[in-house]
């Protein structure tokens, strides 16, 4: 026991006090938050000169108020009501000529789209502004056709198409001579609150619920499924090498010389699982405090400590005695990586259904999803984060079945180990793999 | 009694046989050499013997424990192929090495050890800032530390300067002296000769040579003559009763066939050139080697 104990805490110490683990712990936060801090930047600094758009009226009425809109919104929407900052572009318009237009003109305004003259053209066809028959079926043609380069929605077509609509809808309320502030009241929106349950204290108080921002609830799921991501990664990774490095400098002969594979392993396993409690504590104690400082922290569901932690444990045990099997059957790093091609999948799938199993928890795909072992913890985790209806039989059988299988993949890592550790040479495959823990 | 004691002791990887019907007896508290060619199944009974590997057949005795664990604390080991984590520091990765071997309270014997090799300065160095001698230096001190009685070292010397190999030959007799049994591979016959109490030879999976230094000299007895002449191109060609001619440039060595007479070579010769030096004498350690490994030497190979 006191030689696994040794092995551990040299594989702690190896992975934990150096550089690159303490650098990750600082620079992961750095890539996922500055992502959010370019887009911000990017925002601040998009590009915000002068857009021309050429305007074909066809009803021979809209350019003028669009004309005055463009005005008005160039007055004063392009600033940032804070600092002053420009934030938009000034929208310019100028008159095209009236109808018929032909392929030529067309082709002429494309052109000088192209030559970075003018941002977009538009076509209005003259029933834009008519009330639509409102006998038999509703007919939807397009009137209205906006030409130009850049792709989607930007800011200038998206302005151009809601203040169209604006005055379309103005034009036809006058036909049907309506009173416009009528329609406006009979159209307007419900004021919906998007709201979090109603919970009970530890005191056994009953809570208000929590009119916290809807989107933040919903990332808190994610970013739990990611930390416990994180941590597999840091963890096994440095573990692949460092097996690797044993084989590579003759380490694992001198250890093998002292202690068995199973203590190497089971020390390695016990270092690996410490590794990532130290990591999931830092972050989850860092995560909180952040939260408490904007005044999410009751948002967390600190009772699923005890779900996450043994949840996270099985995970470390079971992806690291793949990477330490896969390990101890290469001699180098890239075909190591090559074999653990599947494992990878397996391992960012619960990244690629988080969607749909914080929308949906109880659904279908993402309650059988999360009975698969080596997807439970991070989607049985994310379910529960997501809703708190989720069965408890669900966490308790896929805790078993995540046992069960770690206990496996710990077994027949041991036998690869024994095998693969004094192997040079030529990496196995798989089918290779699964004949030597048959073989023993 | 005996540290090791193979009998009829078989190992295959696959289709390939590396050790066949290898008894072995490694008395207790001798320096015994363990030597032959590349290949020959060394580094696999070594491996055998520290239950690193188990026999096909055969049965293992180490310290007259029959089925030990895999690993025995009462065995020091150094491998061929040194092999030290490279970012630990001296003084940890040699901690580490004396606890995986039971041994909790090392930090004394690390200096010590640190200090006789002269590596005291280094003791808190990382492993990648020492050279290959220092290293080794420091591999054979992970082997030591924990005060092994059996103390199984593979090519100790390779690699390392004259001083080097003058302070480790100097650790391994004094080893001994205090009760270790020592069991090292090598290469270099004449370390061997000169520190071996008994030598083991195997060659192709058998041994081939088995006994203490003199019982194996007798065994091949006085059959070299080592000469020195005037002309030695083409006088020592077609001499009567030499079977072999060995030219290292400063001096011959013939070797006399069954029933050849030295007195007649020396005549033939005195009569070809002038002869500077003549002495019968026996076939060194490092020429037995070669007779049995040399290619197309299968009428010396005896197994024993």
């Amino acid at each position: 026991m006191f030689k696994i104990f040794v092995i551990a805490r040299r594989e702690y110490q190896a992975m934990v006090a150096t550089k690159a683990f303490i650098l990750s712990l600082v620079l992961m936060p750095f890539f996922m938050f500055g992502a959010i801090a370019i887009q911000t930047y990017m925002a601040r600094h998009a590009d915000t000169s002068p857009k021309t758009m050429v305007i074909l009226d066809g009803t021979g009425k809209l350019y003028g108020p669009l004309e005055k809109l463009a005005h008005e919104r160039n007055e004063h929407q392009l600033f940032d009501k804070k600092d002053a900052a420009q934030v938009r572009s000034p929208i310019l318009l100028e008159k095209g000529p009236p109808p018929p237009w032909n392929d030529d003109l067309r082709m002429a305004l494309s052109d000088r789209i192209r030559r970075n003259e003018i941002y977009a053209f538009a076509e209005i066809d003259r029933a834009a502004v008519l009330l639509p028959s409102t006998s038999g079926p509703l007919s939807n043609p397009p009137l209205v056709r906006i030409y130009t380069q850049a792709v989607g929605y930007s800011d200038v077509t998206q302005w151009f198409i809601d203040s169209l609509n604006k005055l379309a809808s103005s034009s036809r309320i006058e036909q049907a001579k309506l009173d416009p502030r009528l329609v406006t009241a009979v159209m307007a929106p419900l004021n919906v609150q998007n709201l979090a349950p109603f919970s009970r204290s530890s005191s056994g108080k009953i809570q208000k619920a929590s009119s916290a921002d809807r989107s933040v609830i919903f990332f808190i799921p994610m970013g739990i499924m990611m930390l416990m991501f994180l941590s597999l990664m840091l963890v096994t990774q440095p573990m692949l090498t460092s097996i690797i490095e044993e084989k590579q400098q003759r380490i694992a002969e001198v250890l093998l010389g002292s202690v068995s594979p199973f203590q190497i392993m089971m020390g390695k396993l016990i270092g690996i699982v410490a590794v990532g409690l130290t990591f999931v504590a830092i972050y989850a104690a860092g995560g909180y405090l952040v939260a408490q400082h904007y005044g999410y922290a009751q948002l967390i569901p600190l009772n699923l400590l005890i779900w996450f932690i043994p949840f996270e444990m099985l995970a470390c045990l079971l992806f690291g005695s793949i990477f330490i099997a896969v390990g101890a059957a290469c001699t180098e790093i890239k075909d190591a990586q090559s074999l653990l091609m599947p494992v990878m999948l397996v391992l960012v799938m619960p990244m690629m259904i988080w969607n749909v199993a914080v929308t949906e928890p109880l659904g279908h795909l993402a309650t059988w999803l999360s009975m698969i072992p080596p997807a439970t913890p991070m989607l049985m985790m994310l379910r529960m984060a997501a809703t708190p209806m989720v069965p408890m039989w669900q966490p308790m059988l896929g805790m078993v079945l995540v046992l069960i299988t770690a206990m496996i993949a710990v077994f027949a890592a041991g036998r690869v180990l024994r095998i693969g550790l004094l192997m040079q040479g030529k990496a196995p495959r798989w089918h290779e793999l699964v004949r030597w823990i048959g073989r023993g | 009694m005996n540290a090791v004691e193979l009998e009829k002791i078989r190992k295959s990887f696959g289709g390939y046989v590396a050790v066949e019907d290898l008894d072995l007896a490694v008395p207790e508290g001798a320096i015994n050499g363990f030597i032959g060619p590349n290949g020959s199944g060394k580094t696999t009974t070594l491996r055998m013997i520290l239950r690193i590997f188990f026999p096909d057949q055969g049965v293992v005795r180490v310290m007259g424990v029959e089925r030990g664990k895999a690993a025995d604390d009462r065995i020091g080991y150094l491998p061929e192929e040194r092999g030290l984590y490279k970012k630990m520091r001296i003084r940890d990765v040699l901690r580490f090495h004396a606890e995986l071997k039971g041994c909790r309270d090392c930090v004394k014997a690390i200096d010590d050890w640190l200090e006789r090799f002269g590596l005291s300065a280094w003791r808190d160095k990382r492993v990648e800032a020492l050279s290959k001698g220092m290293a080794q230096k420091v591999q054979f001190i992970a082997a030591v530390i924990a005060r092994p009685r059996l103390l199984i070292l593979d090519e100790p010397f390779s690699g390392l300067d004259p001083v080097n190999m003058e302070v480790l030959k100097d650790a391994i007799v004094e080893l001994k002296k205090n009760g270790t049994t020592i069991l090292f591979s090598t290469h270099d016959m004449d370390v061997a000769e000169r520190m071996c109490d008994r030598i083991f030879m195997i060659f192709r999976g058998r041994k081939v040579l088995d006994g203490t230094l003199q019982s194996i000299y007798d065994q091949y007895g006085k059959d070299t003559i080592r000469v020195r002449v005037a002309a030695a191109n083409g006088a020592l060609e077609n001499l009567p009763g030499i079977i072999h001619v060995n030219d290292y440039g400063g001096y011959q060595e013939l070797r006399l066939g069954a029933g050849g007479d030295s007195q007649m070579v020396l005549h033939e010769l005195a009569r070809r050139t002038r002869v500077e030096s003549f002495e019968l004498t026996r076939p060194s350690l490092h020429d037995i080697f070669v007779r049995i490994a040399q290619p197309g030497a299968a009428s010396e190979e005896r197994h024993v």
